[in-house]
Protein backbone atom coordinates (compact mmCIF):
# COMPACT_ATOMS: atom_id res chain seq x y z
CA UNK A 1 0.00 0.00 0.00
CA UNK A 2 1.49 3.52 -1.20
CA UNK A 3 0.45 7.15 0.38
CA UNK A 4 -1.77 7.07 -2.50
CA UNK A 5 -4.51 6.26 0.22
CA UNK A 6 -3.89 9.89 1.56
CA UNK A 7 -5.23 11.12 -1.67
CA UNK A 8 -8.44 8.96 -1.69
CA UNK A 9 -9.18 10.29 1.84
CA UNK A 10 -8.16 13.95 0.81
CA UNK A 11 -10.60 13.17 -2.46
CA UNK A 12 -13.38 12.13 -0.45
CA UNK A 13 -12.98 14.83 2.16
CA UNK A 14 -13.29 17.33 -1.16
CA UNK A 15 -16.09 15.46 -1.89
CA UNK A 16 -17.63 16.27 1.29
CA UNK A 17 -16.85 20.03 1.41
CA UNK A 18 -18.04 20.65 -2.18
CA UNK A 19 -21.38 19.35 -1.16
CA UNK A 20 -21.76 20.76 2.10
CA UNK A 21 -20.94 24.18 0.31
CA UNK A 22 -23.82 23.39 -2.21
CA UNK A 23 -26.13 23.45 0.58
CA UNK A 24 -24.68 26.91 2.30
CA UNK A 25 -24.91 28.27 -1.16
CA UNK A 26 -28.45 26.92 -1.78
CA UNK A 27 -29.49 28.57 1.55
CA UNK A 28 -28.50 31.51 1.07
CA UNK A 29 -29.40 32.03 -2.12
CA UNK A 30 -33.43 30.47 -1.41
CA UNK A 31 -33.70 32.32 1.74
CA UNK A 32 -31.88 35.39 1.96
CA UNK A 33 -32.80 38.97 0.98
CA UNK A 34 -31.29 39.98 -2.46
CA UNK A 35 -28.25 42.31 -1.16
CA UNK A 36 -25.04 42.92 -2.35
CA UNK A 37 -23.24 41.46 1.07
CA UNK A 38 -24.43 38.07 0.00
CA UNK A 39 -23.22 38.19 -3.40
CA UNK A 40 -19.80 39.59 -1.92
CA UNK A 41 -19.38 36.70 0.84
CA UNK A 42 -20.42 34.16 -1.54
CA UNK A 43 -17.95 34.90 -4.29
CA UNK A 44 -15.13 35.80 -1.39
CA UNK A 45 -16.04 32.06 -0.13
CA UNK A 46 -15.23 30.57 -3.52
CA UNK A 47 -12.34 32.61 -4.17
CA UNK A 48 -10.43 31.76 -0.63
CA UNK A 49 -11.61 27.80 -1.19
CA UNK A 50 -10.48 27.83 -4.61
CA UNK A 51 -6.69 29.41 -3.56
CA UNK A 52 -6.99 26.85 -0.52
CA UNK A 53 -7.35 24.25 -2.91
CA UNK A 54 -4.59 25.77 -5.43
CA UNK A 55 -2.12 25.95 -3.10
CA UNK A 56 -2.50 22.29 -1.93
CA UNK A 57 -2.67 20.96 -5.35
CA UNK A 58 1.19 22.94 -5.50
CA UNK A 59 2.37 20.64 -2.13
CA UNK A 60 0.72 17.95 -3.22
CA UNK A 61 2.18 17.72 -6.60
CA UNK A 62 5.81 18.02 -5.28
CA UNK A 63 4.83 14.40 -3.64
CA UNK A 64 6.09 10.86 -4.70
CA UNK A 65 2.95 9.34 -3.99
CA UNK A 66 4.06 5.63 -5.13
CA UNK A 67 6.05 5.52 -1.42
CA UNK A 68 4.83 2.61 0.42
CA UNK A 69 3.26 3.33 3.69
CA UNK A 70 5.10 1.07 5.04
CA UNK A 71 8.57 0.62 4.18
CA UNK A 72 9.94 -3.23 3.99
CA UNK A 73 12.32 -4.74 5.86
CA UNK A 74 15.22 -6.59 4.12
CA UNK A 75 16.38 -9.64 6.18
CA UNK A 76 20.55 -10.17 5.26
CA UNK A 77 22.18 -13.39 6.29
CA UNK A 78 24.97 -13.25 7.63
CA UNK B 1 -34.24 35.13 -3.08
CA UNK B 2 -36.10 37.71 -1.49
CA UNK B 3 -36.73 41.32 -1.56
CA UNK B 4 -38.48 44.25 -0.16
CA UNK B 5 -41.13 43.53 -2.82
CA UNK B 6 -41.05 39.65 -2.22
CA UNK B 7 -41.01 38.01 0.73
CA UNK B 8 -42.63 35.19 2.84
CA UNK B 9 -46.35 35.00 2.65
CA UNK B 10 -47.35 38.63 1.36
CA UNK B 11 -50.62 39.83 1.21
CA UNK B 12 -51.23 42.44 -1.29
CA UNK B 13 -51.13 45.79 0.28
CA UNK B 14 -48.41 44.70 2.74
CA UNK B 15 -45.14 46.55 2.51
CA UNK B 16 -42.15 45.98 4.71
CA UNK B 17 -41.01 49.04 7.19
CA UNK B 18 -37.88 47.65 8.50
CA UNK B 19 -36.14 44.16 9.13
CA UNK B 20 -33.36 43.46 11.11
CA UNK B 21 -30.81 40.88 11.78
CA UNK B 22 -28.59 40.20 15.50
CA UNK B 23 -25.76 43.27 15.89
CA UNK B 24 -22.90 42.69 13.67
CA UNK B 25 -20.54 42.34 16.67
CA UNK B 26 -22.29 39.13 17.22
CA UNK B 27 -21.22 37.76 14.26
CA UNK B 28 -17.67 39.03 14.94
CA UNK B 29 -16.90 36.93 18.19
CA UNK B 30 -17.90 33.83 15.93
CA UNK B 31 -15.21 35.32 13.48
CA UNK B 32 -12.45 36.04 16.13
CA UNK B 33 -13.34 32.15 16.98
CA UNK B 34 -12.67 30.90 13.96
CA UNK B 35 -9.31 33.19 13.29
CA UNK B 36 -8.05 31.74 16.60
CA UNK B 37 -8.40 27.78 15.18
CA UNK B 38 -6.52 28.85 12.05
CA UNK B 39 -3.34 29.30 14.09
CA UNK B 40 -3.50 25.64 15.44
CA UNK B 41 -1.68 23.82 12.79
CA UNK B 42 1.17 26.93 12.78
CA UNK B 43 1.71 25.80 16.54
CA UNK B 44 1.58 21.91 15.82
CA UNK B 45 4.21 23.24 13.07
CA UNK B 46 6.27 24.57 15.72
CA UNK B 47 5.62 21.55 18.23
CA UNK B 48 6.71 19.07 15.19
CA UNK B 49 9.86 21.00 14.49
CA UNK B 50 11.31 20.29 18.26
CA UNK B 51 9.17 17.05 19.44
CA UNK B 52 9.78 15.14 16.06
CA UNK B 53 11.90 16.89 14.08
CA UNK B 54 12.03 13.99 11.19
CA UNK B 55 8.52 14.50 10.87
CA UNK B 56 8.52 17.06 8.55
CA UNK B 57 11.30 15.80 6.55
CA UNK B 58 10.15 12.19 6.04
CA UNK B 59 8.35 10.51 2.71
CA UNK B 60 5.31 9.38 4.61
CA UNK B 61 4.47 12.22 7.64
CA UNK B 62 5.02 15.18 5.07
CA UNK B 63 2.36 13.98 2.66
CA UNK B 64 0.35 13.36 5.53
CA UNK B 65 0.35 16.57 7.08
CA UNK B 66 -0.06 18.32 3.92
CA UNK B 67 -3.24 16.22 3.48
CA UNK B 68 -4.28 16.71 7.09
CA UNK B 69 -3.65 20.89 7.13
CA UNK B 70 -5.66 21.24 3.96
CA UNK B 71 -8.16 19.04 4.91
CA UNK B 72 -7.93 21.32 8.19
CA UNK B 73 -8.11 24.49 6.39
CA UNK B 74 -10.89 23.49 4.03
CA UNK B 75 -13.33 22.78 6.34
CA UNK B 76 -12.49 25.69 8.95
CA UNK B 77 -13.53 27.80 5.91
CA UNK B 78 -16.41 26.07 5.41
CA UNK B 79 -17.71 26.08 8.80
CA UNK B 80 -17.21 29.60 8.73
CA UNK B 81 -19.18 30.27 5.97
CA UNK B 82 -22.05 28.13 7.79
CA UNK B 83 -21.72 30.22 10.50
CA UNK B 84 -22.71 33.47 8.58
CA UNK B 85 -25.60 31.77 6.93
CA UNK B 86 -27.04 30.82 10.19
CA UNK B 87 -26.49 34.44 10.94
CA UNK B 88 -27.28 36.23 8.09
CA UNK B 89 -30.51 33.89 7.40
CA UNK B 90 -31.94 34.93 11.25
CA UNK B 91 -34.21 37.95 10.36
CA UNK B 92 -37.25 39.87 11.78
CA UNK B 93 -39.13 41.48 9.41
CA UNK B 94 -41.77 44.25 10.42
CA UNK B 95 -44.32 44.93 8.27
CA UNK B 96 -47.59 47.51 7.71
CA UNK B 97 -49.70 44.52 8.48
CA UNK B 98 -47.58 42.24 10.75
CA UNK B 99 -44.24 41.03 12.37
CA UNK B 100 -41.86 38.33 11.04
CA UNK B 101 -39.74 36.13 12.73
CA UNK B 102 -37.51 33.54 10.50
CA UNK B 103 -35.14 31.66 12.62
CA UNK B 104 -32.40 29.63 10.36
CA UNK B 105 -31.85 26.51 13.45
CA UNK B 106 -28.95 24.53 11.84
CA UNK B 107 -29.20 24.29 7.98
CA UNK B 108 -31.83 22.01 7.62
CA UNK B 109 -34.19 23.27 10.24
CA UNK B 110 -36.14 26.52 9.79
CA UNK B 111 -38.64 28.38 11.30
CA UNK B 112 -40.86 31.19 10.34
CA UNK B 113 -43.43 32.87 12.72
CA UNK B 114 -45.98 35.80 11.98
CA UNK B 115 -48.12 37.62 14.02
CA UNK B 116 -50.36 40.65 12.70
CA UNK B 117 -49.58 43.89 14.62
CA UNK B 118 -53.31 44.13 16.00
CA UNK B 119 -52.78 41.16 17.99
CA UNK B 120 -49.54 42.76 19.81
CA UNK B 121 -50.10 43.54 23.43
CA UNK B 122 -46.86 44.73 25.08
CA UNK B 123 -43.11 45.60 24.20
CA UNK B 124 -40.42 45.35 25.78
CA UNK B 125 -36.29 45.70 24.91
CA UNK B 126 -33.60 44.91 27.50
CA UNK B 127 -29.93 45.36 26.90
CA UNK B 128 -27.84 43.48 29.38
CA UNK B 129 -24.13 42.62 29.17
CA UNK B 130 -20.57 44.92 28.69
CA UNK B 131 -20.59 44.69 24.97
CA UNK B 132 -24.58 44.95 24.68
CA UNK B 133 -23.92 47.93 26.75
CA UNK B 134 -20.98 49.39 25.01
CA UNK B 135 -21.91 48.70 21.60
CA UNK B 136 -25.82 49.55 22.36
CA UNK B 137 -27.26 46.46 21.12
CA UNK B 138 -29.98 44.23 22.87
CA UNK B 139 -33.20 41.96 23.22
CA UNK B 140 -37.19 43.75 21.95
CA UNK B 141 -39.60 40.78 23.50
CA UNK B 142 -43.06 41.65 22.03
CA UNK B 143 -45.99 39.93 23.84
CA UNK B 144 -49.17 38.86 21.67
CA UNK B 145 -52.41 37.07 22.08
CA UNK B 146 -51.70 34.51 19.73
CA UNK B 147 -50.84 30.92 19.44
CA UNK B 148 -47.38 32.00 20.09
CA UNK B 149 -47.22 34.60 22.63
CA UNK B 150 -43.96 36.16 22.81
CA UNK B 151 -41.97 36.69 19.96
CA UNK B 152 -37.86 37.94 20.64
CA UNK B 153 -35.70 39.97 18.66
CA UNK B 154 -32.33 38.73 19.91
CA UNK B 155 -28.90 40.99 19.89
CA UNK B 156 -30.51 43.76 17.39
CA UNK B 157 -29.11 47.42 17.68
CA UNK B 158 -31.16 49.98 18.93
CA UNK B 159 -33.34 48.19 20.81
CA UNK B 160 -35.03 50.91 22.71
CA UNK B 161 -35.68 52.68 19.07
CA UNK B 162 -36.92 49.31 17.46
CA UNK B 163 -39.17 49.14 20.20
CA UNK B 164 -40.63 52.60 19.56
CA UNK B 165 -40.87 52.23 16.02
CA UNK B 166 -42.80 48.73 16.52
CA UNK B 167 -45.20 50.64 19.00
CA UNK B 168 -45.76 53.49 16.81
CA UNK B 169 -46.79 50.73 13.83
CA UNK B 170 -48.94 48.96 16.33
CA UNK B 171 -51.01 52.02 17.08
CA UNK B 172 -51.05 53.02 13.50
CA UNK B 173 -52.02 49.67 12.60
CA UNK B 174 -54.94 49.62 15.92
CA UNK B 175 -56.31 52.86 14.30
CA UNK B 176 -56.25 52.40 10.55
CA UNK B 177 -56.94 48.39 10.53
CA UNK B 178 -53.28 48.46 9.03
CA UNK B 179 -50.91 51.24 8.79
CA UNK B 180 -50.70 53.55 5.97
CA UNK B 181 -48.81 53.02 3.24
CA UNK B 182 -48.18 56.66 2.13
CA UNK B 183 -45.36 59.26 2.22
CA UNK B 184 -46.15 60.64 5.79
CA UNK B 185 -46.21 57.51 8.06
CA UNK B 186 -43.56 55.88 6.10
CA UNK B 187 -40.95 58.45 5.68
CA UNK B 188 -39.74 59.09 9.27
CA UNK B 189 -39.32 55.72 10.07
CA UNK B 190 -37.13 55.05 6.22
CA UNK B 191 -34.87 58.19 7.14
CA UNK B 192 -34.05 56.72 10.40
CA UNK B 193 -33.37 53.47 9.37
CA UNK B 194 -30.98 55.40 6.51
CA UNK B 195 -29.40 56.88 9.49
CA UNK B 196 -28.67 54.01 11.75
CA UNK B 197 -27.84 51.82 9.09
CA UNK B 198 -28.91 48.96 10.54
CA UNK B 199 -32.78 49.18 9.38
CA UNK B 200 -32.61 47.72 5.88
CA UNK B 201 -35.19 48.73 3.28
Amino acid sequence: MTIAVFLLIYLGALLVFVVYSGFVYYHLFRFGFKSRVVYAVNALYALVACALIAVSLAYILQIDWTVPIFPSISLTLP
Amino acid sequence: MFTTHHYPHQRPDERIVFYLRRYWFVFFKTMLFYAVLLIFPYLFFLLSETLFPNLLSSSVGFPAIVIGASIYYLFIWLFFFHAFADYYLDMWIVTNHRIINIEQEGLFARVISEQDLQRIQDITSDIHGFFPTLFGYGNVHIQTAGEQQRFTFEQVSHAAEVARNIQTQVRLCQAHGHTLAGANQQAPIERKAVKTGEFVL
